[in-house]
């Protein structure tokens, strides 16, 4: 991986939108070479999902599997918002995931997921990612919450 | 005042004090536009959405303490990230009270225009908070 060139401008707010929007887009294509370019070498992953390692090659391995056993992950960005070294993201993860109980029904909808984040960004890179996902909203849609 | 900073600032300091009088002219009481992602779907109108947050949160968790994180303001939006803490007083999560002191992240995404709160969209630690509320005693 490059080591970031310090002698780079700082980026304009348009391009830390982009940085925040590029993201995204691996979980989406499954091109992970973008977290070659947009994340720093000791970028921070806050908090780390069970079983990552840190880093960016660990997060490679987890969004791979997110695509791997969620079918039809997507992520759609509904709001981005810059400020100084920080964006906030504001996303849906659509997928065709549906419940597979008996009372599942032709209208149920496919699973939707609302989740936050907040990226720093430093020399033109990603440094640390704080994220927040309606992980409840998963299990309740699954059936999967214990005492329910 | 026309920073989305200092509305929602305005607005949070005369809801948690109950000045209900002024509150109007921070927030656009009618047009008012609310979410918590996980305990109520949209509304419209400040009422609504301020009984939401009433019985969702307010009643079930007692004594808060919040903490600003991070806050990134746009020219017509801010949002706000918080740690938070309260104590669980009544059914929460289909979770019957169980007095814990419970601690979790909020995000809060609130859109102004004209000077007021139009849009509220808050995000909870959820699954946090229901994993800390459903784990076992922990042993004296």
């Amino acid at each position: 991986m490059d080591t970031p060139d310090t002698t780079l401008p700082t980026p304009t707010a348009q391009a830390k939108e982009e940085l925040g929007r590029q993201f995204y887009l691996p979980f989406n294509t499954g091109d992970f070479s973008t977290y070659d370019r947009i994340l720093a070498p000791d970028w921070i992953d806050d908090l780390l999902s069970p079983g990552q390692q840190p880093g960016p090659d660990g997060f490679k391995a987890k969004v791979l599997e997110f695509r791997q056993t969620i079918p039809g992950y997507q992520v759609t960005n509904d709001e981005i918002l810059v400020a100084d070294n920080k964006v906030a993201v504001h996303s849906t993860v659509h997928s065709t995931l549906r419940k597979s109980t008996s009372v599942t029904s032709p209208t149920d909808r496919p699973f939707e997921m609302r989740t936050c984040d907040f990226h720093h960004i430093d020399l033109g890179r990603i440094v640390y990612t704080w994220h927040l996902e309606n992980f409840y909203g998963l299990f309740q849609y699954l059936g999967a919450l214990p005492g329910h | 005042m026309t920073s989305p900073l200092e509305i929602y600032n305005a607005w949070q300091s005369r809801q948690m004090a109950g000045d209900v009088e002024h509150l109007g002219e921070v927030v656009d009481l009618e047009g008012f536009r609310d979410i918590c992602i996980g305990l109520s779907d949209w509304t419209t109108g400040y009422q609504a959405a301020f009984e939401n947050l009433r019985r969702n949160i307010l009643i079930p968790l007692a004594d808060w303490h919040t903490t600003v994180e991070t806050i990134i303001e746009g020219q017509d939006s801010v949002v706000v990230r918080q740690r938070a803490e309260a104590t669980h007083v009544a059914d929460f999560l289909g979770v019957p009270a169980t007095g814990r002191r419970v601690r979790w992240e909020v995000v809060t995404m609130v859109k102004v225009k004209e000077g007021r709160v139009v849009e509220n969209c808050t995000m909870l630690d959820l699954w946090g908070i229901y994993q800390h509320l459903m784990a076992p005693p922990l042993q004296q």
